[in-house]
Formats: C-alpha cells, sequence, structure tokens
C-alpha cells in the first residue's frame, strides 16, 4: 500500500480496521476481534525538509530511525525523543500511541511538536489538518488530536513536525537522593531550578538521572554550579556507555506508561514495590514507565483502578489499563472522525 | 416564561443586563471593525451559572458567546446579534498554585499576567506573554491559541495548557488532560485550543508553570535592508542557535515606536533587527559570542546589546508599543497576522511593500521573524472615501501571498469574523466541510459563537478601524 487511494481502498473493504505501522507496540497493533489491521509501514518517505525552516513532513510509514539521521546530518533532532527508534517505530505510530522519551522534559512531547497531518477518517474521506509553518492558529487543531488516538480516530497518512537544533554536546549525571522520598524532593528543587535540564529521572531508589545539553564546555560548570545550588553531589555518567541503559530508554524493557505527578509517585511506587515490578519516573516524576508481563497486567490494572490512574501497555494486551480517561470527548469527535464506528 | 426569565431566575439584576447603555459595552472586540448587539449580557461568579446559562440557551436556541477580555483581533468576540454574552471576567480566580507540582488551576476569567505575578515568588511563570496580557484572559487565550514573541522556542497557549473542563453547548460537562503533561487516548485538549469558542465554554484551565531563565542577552542590530535582517536570522537559525525571540521591525514602524517611546532605535536603519537569548549563564555566555560574531557577518549598520535590565526594557518597549504608535500616526488601521515560510520573509516583505503601493496605502511592518509571523499594518484613513474598501483589499492580498507561499492566515490572532473567506483558499473545501462536521458534533444546533470561524451568514456591520479603546487610553499596547 503505497499511495492514498490504495490505503483508501483497503480502509474501506472491512468493517473493522486498525491502522498499523512496523508493529514496535504489540499490543497497540492488533486488530479487534473480526477485525483486520492496515499496515502503513510501506508508505514512506520524507517528503518536505528544509532545515532553514525547523521543520519536515514524512508519510506516515517512515521510520523514526531514519527521520532521526537525516536531521542529524543536518544538525537538527526530534526534541520529544520518542522511544523504540531503533526498533523500528514509524511516524504514524509515534503519533498515535503519543509516546515520550525523557528529553520531552525540555520542550514538551510530540504533541507540541506536531504541526500539521493529512489523514482518512474512518468513512475514508482525505482531509488535511493543520500547516506546515511553525505557527498557524487556523483551522481545528487536528494534528493534536491524533496524537494518542491509537488508530482509533483517523488513518495518518503524513505528517508536519518542528524540529529543533542538536546541541553541541550533553552531559549525563546522577545524583543519590537516598530514598525515593529523598529523590522525589531532590527532582522537585531541580525542576524549580533555571536550570534549562534536558532530562530529569528518578528510579524508585530515590537516584535523580539528569541529563543537561549545551554549547561545548559550558556542561561541566552548570552542573557544578546546579550542583551547590540544589545540595546534592551530582557523578556525572558517560553518556555512551551507560550503566542503565534499558532503564534509560523506555518501552524496551518499560512497557507500561502512566501519566503521574509528583504527588502521585509515592503511592503508586508503593503498590508497584508489592507487585515487584520495575519503574522509572521520567520527565520530572510525569509519566511513570513500569515493566510488566503478560502476567503483571491484571494485578497492576487493579492497583492503578484504586489509585485512579490510567496506563498504556506497549507490549501485552490489554493496552488500555487502568481508570481512562472519560471517552465523552473522544466519542463526540467519532462522531465525525469515524462515523461507521470503522476504527473504534 | 421565556429566555429573558429563565435568566433572571439564574443571574441577580445586575449581573444580567438587559439595556441599550449596558449591552453597549459589550458590541465589539480588539477589531473594532464590527459590532453587533446582544440581546442580553449575564455575568456569571461560578461555574454552574455558567452551564446553567448554556443550558438555557440551549433550551430556546438562542445562540452564546463567551466574552473574556474582549481584546480579540479578529473579531472572535464580536456577539452574535440578538444573541447571549457569557462574560466570564468575574471568574477571576486563581483556584491554586502549586510550585511543586509547577502547576496553576484557573477560572477563565484570570488575567494572564496574574498568573505569572502569582507565579514569580517561585521563580515560575506562564510562558505564552501576548502583549495584550496585562489584559486578555486565559479562555481567550485558550479560544485562540494565543502566542506572543517566545512561540519558536516555547509554543503556544495549547502548549502550556495541561487541563481543562468544559461545557458544551449542548450542556454536557467534558473533562480534557488533567494535571500531567502527559496524557492517555486523543488529545482532546488540544483540539479545545484555538477552536475559537465553538466547541463550548472552558470552565476551569490547568495551566503549565516553568522556571524563568537565568539570565537575558538582548541585542539590537539595524540594517539598511530588510533583506540583511532577514539573511542574519537564516544565519542565526543556520548557526544552530535558538533565541527567545527574533523580532523584526521597518522603518515606519521603528519611527513610530522612537516617537512614542524614545527607544534608542538606529536612526538610518531601514530595519531593526531584535534577538533575545536566554537561559543558564554559562549557554548565553557560548551563545552570546556565536550571535555576536554572526551578527557582524551580516553587515549591520549598528548594533548594540542592551546593558541591563532596564536598557533591555527600553528595547522591547520600543517594540512591544510599535503598532499602538504606528496606530497613532493614522486614523485608522488594519493589523494583519499571516505567516509565512521564515526562509522567504525578505521575499514576503517585498511583495507587501509592493503591493502597499499598488493599493496607495503605507504598510508597516513588524513581526516575530523567527517563526514567519508577519504583522503588516495597514494604515488609512476611513473618512477618506474608499481608502477603507482598499485597505480591505490590500489585507485580502496580503493573506492571499501567505496562502500562496505555503503559510497560513494567521499565526495567533485567529480567524474569527475578519478572516473568515480565507480558511477555504487555505484548507480547500472538504477540509473546511470537515471542520464544520466537528462543530456540529459538539454543537449540533451551532449555538456557540456562531458565524465565526467558518464562510458564512452574514457579517455584522463594519465599522472603521482604529485603536482599542484601552490601547487609546495608554493602558495596552498591541505585538
Ligand atoms: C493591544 C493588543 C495586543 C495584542 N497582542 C497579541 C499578541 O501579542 N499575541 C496574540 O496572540 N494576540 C494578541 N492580541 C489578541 C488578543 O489579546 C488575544 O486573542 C487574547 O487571547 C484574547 O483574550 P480575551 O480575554 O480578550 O478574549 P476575547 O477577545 O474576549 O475573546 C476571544 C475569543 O475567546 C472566546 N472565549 C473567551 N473566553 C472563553 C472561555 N472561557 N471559553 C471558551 N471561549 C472563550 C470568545 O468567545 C472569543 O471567541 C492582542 C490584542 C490587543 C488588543
Amino acid at each position: 500500500m503505497t499511495t492514498p487511494e490504495s490505503i483508501r481502498d483497503a480502509l474501506l473493504s472491512a468493517p473493522k480496521v486498525r491502522p498499523i505501522g512496523a508493529g514496535t507496540k504489540p499490543a497497540l497493533s492488533q486488530s479487534e476481534p473480526g477485525g483486520s489491521t492496515l499496515s502503513l509501514s510501506a508508505y514512506q518517505g520524507i517528503t518536505e525538509y528544509d532545515p532553514s525552516e525547523f521543520t519536515f513532513t514524512a508519510r506516515a510509514g517512515t521510520r523514526l530511525e531514519t527521520i532521526a539521521s537525516v536531521l542529524a546530518s543536518h544538525g537538527q533532532y526530534l526534541p520529544f525523543d520518542p522511544p523504540l527508534v531503533q526498533a523500528g517505530a514509524t511516524l504514524g505510530g509515534a503519533i498515535a500511541s503519543g509516546l515520550n522519551g525523557p528529553g520531552r522534559y525540555r520542550y514538551g512531547g510530540l504533541r507540541d511538536f506536531i504541526l500539521g497531518a493529512v489523514f482518512l477518517t474512518g468513512d475514508g474521506r482525505l482531509i488535511r489538518g493543520g500547516g506546515k509553518v511553525v505557527k498557524n492558529a487556523a483551522g481545528f487543531d487536528f494534528p493534536k488530536l491524533l496524537v494518542g488516538s491509537l488508530g482509533r480516530l483517523g488513518v495518518i497518512l503524513e505528517a508536519t513536525f518542528k524540529v529543533f537544533p542538536l546541541p553541541q554536546e550533553r552531559l549525563r549525571a546522577r545524583a543519590d537522593g537516598g530514598s525515593l522520598t529523598g529523590g522525589l524532593e531532590l527532582l522537585q528543587r531541580l525542576s524549580l531550578q533555571p536550570a534549562d535540564l534536558e532530562c530529569l529521572d528518578l528510579t524508585p531508589e530515590g537516584v535523580v538521572w539528569l541529563q543537561l545539553a549545551g554549547d561545548t564546555g559550558t556542561l561541566a560548570p552548570r552542573l557544578d554550579r546546579l550542583g551547590r545550588r540544589v545540595g546534592a553531589v551530582f557523578t556525572p555518567v558517560d553518556p555512551d556507555t551507560p550503566d542503565d541503559p534499558d532503564r534509560l530508554r523506555p518501552g524496551a524493557a518499560l512497557t507500561v506508561k502512566v501519566p503521574v505527578t509528583p504527588a502521585r509517585v509515592t503511592r503508586l511506587d508503593a503498590a508497584l514495590t508489592t507487585l515487584h515490578l520495575p519503574r522509572r519516573y521520567e520527565a520530572a516524576a510525569q509519566t511513570a514507565w513500569i515493566g510488566a508481563t503478560a502476567a503483571d497486567l491484571p494485578a497492576l490494572d487493579a492497583q492503578l483502578h484504586q489509585l485512579a490512574l490510567g496506563g498504556l501497555s506497549l507490549q501485552h494486551a490489554p493496552a488500555r489499563i487502568g481508570q481512562w480517561p472519560s471517552p465523552a470527548a473522544e466519542n463526540i469527535v467519532r462522531q465525525a472522525f469515524d462515523p461507521d464506528g470503522r476504527l473504534a | 416564561m421565556s429566555f429573558i426569565t429563565d435568566l433572571q431566575a439564574i443571574f441577580p439584576p445586575e449581573r444580567c443586563l438587559l439595556d441599550g447603555a449596558a449591552l453597549a459595552a459589550y458590541e465589539s472586540d480588539g477589531l473594532t471593525a464590527f459590532a453587533a448587539t446582544p440581546r442580553a449580557v449575564v455575568v456569571p461568579v461560578t461555574r454552574e451559572e455558567v452551564v446553567a446559562a448554556v443550558r438555557v440557551c440551549a433550551v430556546w436556541a438562542v445562540p452564546f458567546m463567551a466574552r473574556g477580555s474582549g481584546t480579540s483581533l479578529s473579531g472572535g468576540a464580536v456577539p452574535v446579534e440578538d444573541g447571549l454574552v457569557i462574560a466570564m471576567n468575574q471568574m477571576n480566580r486563581i483556584l491554586r498554585l502549586d510550585p511543586q507540582e509547577r502547576l496553576a488551576v484557573v477560572e477563565p476569567g484570570v488575567i494572564n499576567l496574574a498568573v505569572s505575578q502569582a507565579a514569580a515568588p517561585h521563580g515560575l511563570y506562564f510562558a505564552p506573554d501576548p502583549s495584550s496580557q496585562q489584559i486578555c484572559t486565559i479562555g481567550g487565550n485558550v479560544a485562540f491559541n494565543s502566542g506572543g514573541a517566545h512561540c519558536l522556542k516555547y509554543g503556544m497557549t495549547a502548549n502550556h495548557v495541561i487541563g481543562a473542563t468544559i461545557v458544551t453547548p449542548t450542556g454536557e460537562i467534558l473533562e480534557c488532560g488533567g494535571e500531567s503533561v502527559e496524557s492517555l487516548g486523543p488529545d482532546c485538549l488540544g483540539l479545545f485550543c484555538g477552536s475559537e469558542g465553538l466547541f463550548g465554554i472552558a470552565l476551569e484551565l490547568t495551566l503549565r508553570l516553568i522556571p524563568k531563565a537565568e539570565v537575558f542577552h538582548t541585542l539590537l542590530a539595524g540594517y539598511d535592508s530588510t533583506d540583511k535582517a532577514g539573511e542574519a536570522v537564516s544565519a542565526i537559525i543556520a548557526a544552530g542557535i535558538l533565541p527567545g525571540a527574533i523580532e523584526i521591525m521597518d522603518r515606519l514602524a521603528i519611527d513610530a515606536a522612537e516617537a512614542a517611546t524614545h527607544c534608542g532605535y538606529p536612526p538610518n536603519a531601514a530595519t531593526v533587527l531584535i534577538v533575545e537569548l536566554e537561559g543558564p549563564i554559562e549557554q548565553v555566555e557560548s551563545e552570546k559570542q556565536r550571535l555576536a560574531a554572526i551578527i557582524e557577518q551580516s553587515g549591520p549598520l549598528e548594533s548594540r546589546v542592551a546593558r541591563d535590565a532596564d536598557d533591555r526594557a527600553l528595547i522591547w518597549k520600543g517594540r512591544k508599543s510599535a503598532f499602538s504608535a504606528v496606530g497613532r500616526l493614522s486614523p485608522d488601521f488594519i493589523v494583519q497576522d499571516g505567516v509565512v515560510p521564515r526562509s522567504r520573509l525578505g521575499e514576503a516583505l517585498r511583495r507587501i511593500a509592493v503591493l502597499a503601493q499598488d493599493h496607495g496605502l503605507r504598510c508597516a511592518n513588524v513581526f516575530h521573524a523567527g517563526d514567519g509571523n508577519l504583522h503588516p499594518l495597514i494604515l488609512f484613513d476611513g473618512s477618506v472615501p474608499g481608502e477603507h474598501e482598499r485597505g480591505e483589499a490590500l489585507a485580502g492580498r496580503i493573506l492571499e501571498m501567505c496562502i500562496e507561499m505555503g503559510g497560513s492566515i494567521t499565526g495567533e490572532h485567529g480567524v474569527g469574523l475578519e478572516k473568515r473567506a480565507f480558511l477555504t483558499p487555505m484548507f480547500g473545501e472538504p477540509d473546511v466541510a470537515f471542520m464544520r462536521e466537528v462543530r456540529r458534533a459538539f454543537d449540533p444546533a451551532e449555538l456557540a459563537n456562531p458565524g465565526k470561524m467558518f464562510p458564512s451568514g452574514e457579517a455584522p456591520a463594519l465599522q472603521s478601524h482604529g485603536l482599542h479603546p484601552l490601547e487609546k487610553a495608554g493602558i495596552i499596547s498591541r505585538e
């Protein structure tokens, strides 16, 4: 399927369809019972890229790895730091799953960088939303709506993104808060500093991981000053040989995303301790990443319900666990986006 | 039983305005070109009252419009003729300010600047900074996805709102987003931002606060041509520098700003460029040397760096007052808000100059060069027969040019009434028809702010353009 027309034909040929990319998030790439999948992974290619505009446009099946390397060759990158790039994740799948990496801390998530999208509605209409310039307030912001839509509102064909210049250098460091509580306190002190951190993560043991990004030669003095200001000892960690690569890269070992806030971490962590699940708190504890096998999911689901939190499981079905936000608004837009319920 | 008696059952007389004199204050917004008289104005102080008013409108099929401070520059806050205005500006409490969680929960009538002021003791602020920020409301910012001078790096309002409670035009209450910057499911909150009041009324908003930058470095350079300033911008971008703000003003705008504020801009320059770096000391120190080299290479007539906070404020005062100041040079004006690809700013300006000449009008330019957001200011005298029409025609040509160049008809002011005719040229029929379908999914009877954004219906009476009354009083200025 390499043209919008053939994708549209395939969409309309089945009563229940789940559009998918490369399938790096298996729980999100499954068809409904009795339905079929529609793979976009052959619909590839960067169609526009002008580094001086800080924007690119690519087809949904384009691998993030390809995009990242083309951007890097012009000194640019995707600031929201999507996971599973090496695993083969596609741009369309990244939008539909709405996932971000630790680097989202600095400038925001995928939703903050998507500018435009071309998509098919569930009944096969080709719609263009947003624009191709970095600023645009005309019309409804359909591109944002598609972020996190899990393929249930439209089939994303193409999207335009804003990108930023790559920093010259990065410096990763860790500080030990002694306990989860100590780590949380340190994390909150850091998040109030004008330190322009790129990443700010926390482990359940209370170790705070941070990453600075900026011009060559400026990072060590910045780290030094920051440590003095918040009263912590930071140990630099070589970014090329991270001692804990899987935990730094969600999506590989850590397979469930749970939106949280610092105030909710303590109770969640206590629950996860009882369940013996690995986890990490990312972006100043706005996202919890949890490692859960298929066997762990029912218990995790129950715990999340109790805590009034929701989770997205990438590896094992069901994808939606715990308490999800009310679908009321989604149901309203579905009347227009997917009137036949083909994608629901 | 009538629509009015139903309202009177909810609102005391002093908050349910019915007589002509009281209603007159609500006839227009910041774009004084349009006016319409509402049937009534209600001033809720609780969200229950807002919901009740919306439900009364639904029962009687009366159109309504939420109004913040009425500073919209696109006619977005002009009442629906004979409809209800729900004035949100007394719902102005900051319900919670939580520095540890870095968020603020506010009522929609809170003034933009009030949020940053409340957050300041914690070293935090609310990033979107429209130049109307002393007066415009968060609800209006959300409805228009408003911006300011710092959008390239920090984004628009939508990038800083993380939760909302909304009442839809059918009276249903929706919760979108929450307290985390991460969410699950489709980003309905993102869709609500910038929907120009067509999906309902925001009752409560959760805002993300960010730490204020450690240091600023503000550079002002004058050039003998706009092209050179544009090339300097391209060189800054190519060098991988991400300034907090990059602004350009042309000669007419400089003259006006200088007359109004004595801001000390280069006297002989055809164009000035303002670049502001911000961040940690070490980073800004490094970038400022790279910036200095780029500026020197770009062949400016002169350049200088703000010595201290006062000097920085003066440079910005000139920039921020430019439009009001230009407005004082002319009895009437139209400000446009189109966007072009950043690398084609020079070309856009040359074409605007030619278009202005063709229409026999003067046009000053101030723009957010970092994101290609133009603000051409078309000067005219409404008392001269034909000038107003020529001004409108010129504004239209400029928008068409933006569309043709692959840009947008609005970067931050919204479509409103003013740019309705240009939505279809920008998107095409099917896209606009689909937008309208989405609108009807929220609002089958099309009661929420009808007549805005979509190319249809009768436009309210056109008056002449001019300064917003608060600008005339010198209280606010525009970007
Ligand atoms: C001098 C001046 C300078 C300006 N500078 C800038 C600038 O730099 N950047 C920029 O982006 N804009 C700028 N503007 C435009 C304007 O200030 C913004 O659009 C602002 O966000 C409008 O806020 P308001 O409270 O005045 O809203 P209003 O004008 O009262 O309303 C605007 C729209 O919001 C809707 N609305 C209001 N409250 C709600 C609610 N609670 N729920 C749902 N919808 C609601 C209204 O129905 C209307 O459609 C400027 C305007 C002026 C007059």
